[in-house]
């Protein structure tokens, strides 16, 4: 019998539709066996709707044949369509059959670009199909990446379903490649609830295996055991635990599986994603709240939307309220541990203690829970703030690595324990302590806290009271000031601090002395707070036996050498770049004080 | 000290923008400074310049830049211009931040940029964004009105802000202007999620709230809120959009989750090296607190930082009481800024605020 051979031409620019594509919108050229995938997978569930104890499978199949280029059919037993809906639905680019035909959340896939990701490996695409309604012919379309295309009926009495044929264009015959159509069959679709086979020449292969989502356990312990074998399989990991989550707003079921190393608040983003059983994605983002990036994530979604690539998470009312659901989820889960299990809570704390902080922070009632068991840096070793409350009450901090860095070694000699605020949330936790806690806490100032330090006699202060004025006469162009005290450890000489504005004001200068006068007006400007409230402050210590004989010297000229290289030491001891002054001081004092040996060996030989 | 600058670098671009990150940046520089070479010390600055732009530390930019920029001049063979002009562009927007720095000074700056783009042929288009801007932050208007036109009408070139960045400005110069429906129209790529960077759509979110409110898309704003705030509360060089969602808070009469804003971020704003910013922030604390005390007067217990003049021990405040602090502080913020100005823009704003704040009645 005749068919009707009509040419018939696409409404739009094919080949620039599917440079963008290409180009744009999908990550790889692999994306055409996810599409061709769901095109299958929503026919079959078309067809349910109307036919509900249709069971529909779906096979992939590699044909090869020596000298041709290799073909893809895909076979489906789905609803299949007619000869005016291919038409309609296939001709007219970027409109979704399927939205039109059928109603609800049967079918995802809005953006009807499905079939065309065949143009990115293929120049034609054949679609031989015939639709469950009675009567129906089996229809042919032959649909070319120049833009014409051609319909017709075949005489085949063909079952209900479709068949589409890609053939290999030039250069694209690795994505036609037996084990890269099965593995990646098998990464996008593995979990549908519709057996998807996969033939080539030499084998044939079922792809799916059954979800957790989908899966029955007998109890919560093999719920657990189960999901951390699957995690396993899927990401090679050894997690710590599975947490099961859901979430009513996005339709989620899933796991998230706890971390067995710890992560940073960058690399959030790995989570699994399954939207209604198919993959949508290997690293979805948004999905979690930024504290929750201990664990990562296998979730199926019945009703998140997609971004149009279908490669992501469309950020809508819908994602806010899952995400929110699902760090109820793991918040609820580190409640429960901490009531049910605290040892393996704290060892948990253990390793993710940056986003159980980074909880606390934000959240009071989990602040209080976890608290005590939270790590800290201080002057005397990393411990808990429940150790810190317990051994020395009072929380003293400083805010910043400077601050820590110049005082951390002689608050320890001191056995005194001072916090080292300077990490993410380390501050606004300790600041938080007294509103929730009513613990008391004590910001050390920079220059302040050698108050802490033990003060000189009655004798002593009496002894040394030339020797500190002298000292402070000296330092005062370096804009630094003296004082004494007896420390810890006694082979240190003097211990230089600064505050915050000091140490700015260092890089101001170092910069005045690199630049022009555009510069140094532009500095001097911004610095001017800075320099009025810069403190400097080099404290001697008597308990070193050097400063002990130093503040008996008469010799005002032996001290003033003496103090300026006591600083510069200093200085070069806490690794701060020096000034062209202090580098001057540096060079001429140290010569100066050979040329005094040596004239005193010469004066001692005569 | 076994450890290299670099390898001290890496470990900082592991954290997320902020002071941390900064610190640590700091202590490489320092490391570099104390045992590297002269191009060591340069690209580790380069680093710092980075750090602390996206962490709210203007200052650190400007004193890293100028050392680049006098080692560069020094020895030009040595140094590739690329990333120290690109940098130029975030200092010549931060200048007008701080009140301090005299006009001519902030002309001389441009100037000086414009000079250096032209000899390396590029285009200067950004000089005149950068001029733009700093023209609307000191309330010139006429003048911003002259540079935009330039602006616009000079051609992009690789040394352009990106494509998010500039439709940011094009919807914020709208806003200015009154022009609240083109605003929104013209963010519509921003919005719909199109076009982002490292500082789009968190600008935009917060800045097209008044705007919404005002047209009356009640919905859209909230959702923008949701988006935004989320997206910018743990990030300290965001403080005038936190400001922004903080108006939008009290406009809306959201009262409670208000006072965990300004509990959160009154800290970090006591703590702001960026004049401009902490000022926006002080004076939007004015707004929502003088409103607060009109519609419920009594005392709140809030979780205000120790250090903070008028801390209570009892920790309960009446807004009125903080109100009247907040203002003094704003108005004394803003002195400066309207010396510096020639005008009472800066000052002007502190009211405009607080109408924005009251608006819900």
């Amino acid at each position: 019998m005749s068919h009707e051979s009509n040419e018939h031409h696409f409404q739009v620019d094919l080949r620039g539709v599917i440079d963008l594509l290409s180009d744009h919108l999908y990550s790889g050229p692999q994306v055409y066996i996810r599409e061709v995938l769901q095109n299958a997978v929503d026919a079959i569930v078309a067809r349910r709707q109307l036919q509900p104890d249709h069971v529909g499978s779906i096979r992939l199949e590699l044909v090869t044949a020596e000298g041709a280029p290799p073909t893809l059919v895909i076979h489906d037993d789905g609803i299949g369509l007619t000869s005016d809906e291919v038409h309609q639905f296939l001709a007219t680019i970027g409109q979704s059959s399927k939205r039109d035909q059928l109603t609800g959340d049967d079918f995802i896939g809005q953006f009807g670009v499905g079939l065309l990701s065949g143009f990115v490996v293929s120049e034609e695409i054949v679609v031989i199909t015939r639709s469950i309604q009675p009567d129906a012919a089996t229809v042919q379309w032959k649909g070319r990446a120049d833009g014409t295309y051609t319909l017709g009926q075949l005489e085949l009495d063909a079952e209900p379903g479709t068949q589409v044929y890609l053939r290999a264009k030039p250069g694209c015959q690795d994505f036609f490649d037996a084990d890269f159509i099965r593995e990646t069959a098998r990464h996008f679709g593995s979990h549908l609830p519709i057996d998807v086979q996969v033939w080539s020449k030499q084998d044939r292969t079922l792809i799916n295996s059954v979800p957790p989502w989908r899966s029955h356990y007998a109890n919560e312990a093999s719920r657990t055991e189960l999901s951390l074998e699957y995690g396993k399989n899927a990401f090679d990991i050894d997690f710590l635990d599975a947490i099961p989550l859901r979430s009513n707003a996005g339709g989620v079921d899933g796991i998230a599986f706890i971390l067995p190393f710890s992560s940073t608040m960058k690399t959030q983003n790995k989570h699994r994603v399954y939207i209604k059983d198919m993959l949508l994605s290997d690293s979805a983002e948004g999905l979690l709240p930024d504290w929750a990036f201990f664990v990562r994530c296998v979730i199926n979604s019945t009703t998140l939307r997609p971004l149009a690539s279908r490669e992501g998470l469309y950020d809508d009312q819908t994602l806010a309220e899952t995400r929110d659901d699902l760090g109820a989820c793991l918040r609820r889960y580190l409640v429960e541990l901490s009531q049910q299990d605290p040892n393996r809570l704290q060892r948990l704390i253990h390793v993710h203690y940056l986003p159980m902080k980074a909880l606390a922070a934000e959240d009071d009632e989990f602040f209080k829970m976890v608290i005590d068991w939270l790590p800290f840096e201080t002057s005397l070793g990393t411990m808990t703030m429940g150790e810190y409350n317990e051994r020395f009450g009072t929380v003293r901090y400083v805010r910043t690595r400077d601050r820590f860095r110049q005082m951390s070694s002689v608050a320890a000699a001191q056995k005194m324990c001072v916090v080292n605020g300077c990490y993410t949330f380390d501050t606004a936790l300790i600041e938080k302590l007294p509103h929730v806690t009513n613990r008391d806490i004590e910001f050390l100032d920079a220059n302040e806290w050698t108050e802490n330090l033990d003060e000189l006699d009655l004798q002593e202060r009496e002894t040394a009271f030339e020797f500190v004025r002298t000292a402070n006469v000296v330092l005062q162009t370096y804009g630094c000031s003296a004082e004494i005290k007896k420390f810890q450890p006694h082979n240190l000489p003097a211990l230089y601090t600064t505050n915050e504005s000091a140490d700015f004001m260092r890089s101001v200068d170092q910069a005045k002395e690199a630049g022009d006068e555009m510069w140094g007006g532009i500095l001097d400007a911004i610095s001017g707070q800075a320099g009025a409230s810069a403190q400097s402050q080099l404290c001697f210590n008597l308990e070193n036996p050097v400063i002990k004989k130093l503040v008996q010297v008469e010799d005002r000229d032996l001290q003033r050498r003496s103090i300026e290289t006591l600083y510069v030491q200093s200085l070069l001891l806490g690794h701060y770049p020096l000034k062209d002054r202090e580098m001057n001081l540096l060079g001429d004092g140290l010569l100066g004080w050979i040329e005094l040996c040596l004239n005193q060996r010469g004066s001692a030989r005569e | 000290m076994s450890e290299t600058w670099r390898e001290i670098i890496d470990q900082a671009n592991e954290l997320p923008a902020g002071l941390e990150r900064v610190a640590l940046t700091e202590h490489a520089v320092r490391l570099a400074d104390t045992g590297g070479s002269e191009r060591d010390q340069y690209d580790a600055r380069l680093e710092l310049i980075e750090a602390a732009n996206y962490a709210g530390c203007p200052e650190r930019v400007l004193v890293a830049f100028s050392w680049c920029l006098a080692k560069y001049d020094a020895s030009p063979n040595d140094y590739s211009p690329y990333k120290l002009m690109w940098r130029y562009k975030w200092v010549s927007e931060k200048l007008a931040c701080f009140p301090q720095v005299a006009r001519a000074k902030i002309e001389e700056m441009h100037d000086d940029m414009e000079q250096r783009y032209r000899k390396l042929s590029y285009s200067v288009r950004p000089v005149f964004g950068g001029r733009f801007i700093n023209a609307l932050r000191m309330g010139l208007i006429d003048e911003a009105a002259k540079y935009f036109e330039t602006y616009v009408g000079t051609k992009r070139d690789w040394m352009s802000d990106c494509a998010a960045c500039e439709c940011d400005v094009a919807v914020d110069y709208l806003i200015e202007k009154g022009q609240y429906a083109q605003a929104i129209d013209e963010a519509t790529p921003i919005l719909k999620g199109k076009l982002y960077c490292a500082e789009v759509p968190q600008l935009t979110h917060a800045n097209i709230l008044r705007p919404l409110v005002l047209l009356g898309r009640m919905e859209q704003a909230a959702e923008y809120h949701e988006k935004g705030y989320r997206k910018v509360s743990r990030d300290r060089e965001f403080l005038g959009s936190i400001a922004r969602h903080l108006q939008y808070l009290s406009c809306i009469q959201n009262d409670a989750k208000a006072i965990r804003l300004v509990e959160q971020h009154l800290p970090i704003a006591m703590r702001a090296n960026d004049p401009l910013r902490r000022f926006q922030f002080y004076a939007s604390l004015y707004g929502f607190f003088a409103s607060l005390a009109e519609r419920k007067p009594r005392a709140k217990k809030m979780m205000l930082p120790c250090d903070m003049p008028g801390f209570r021990e009892d920790h309960r405040y009446r807004p009125i009481d903080l109100a009247d602090q907040f203002l003094s502080d704003a108005k004394a913020m803003a002195e400066p800024f309207d010396d510096r100005n020639g005008n009472d823009y800066v000052s002007a704003s502190i009211e405009r605020r607080r109408g924005f704040c009251d608006l819900g009645k």
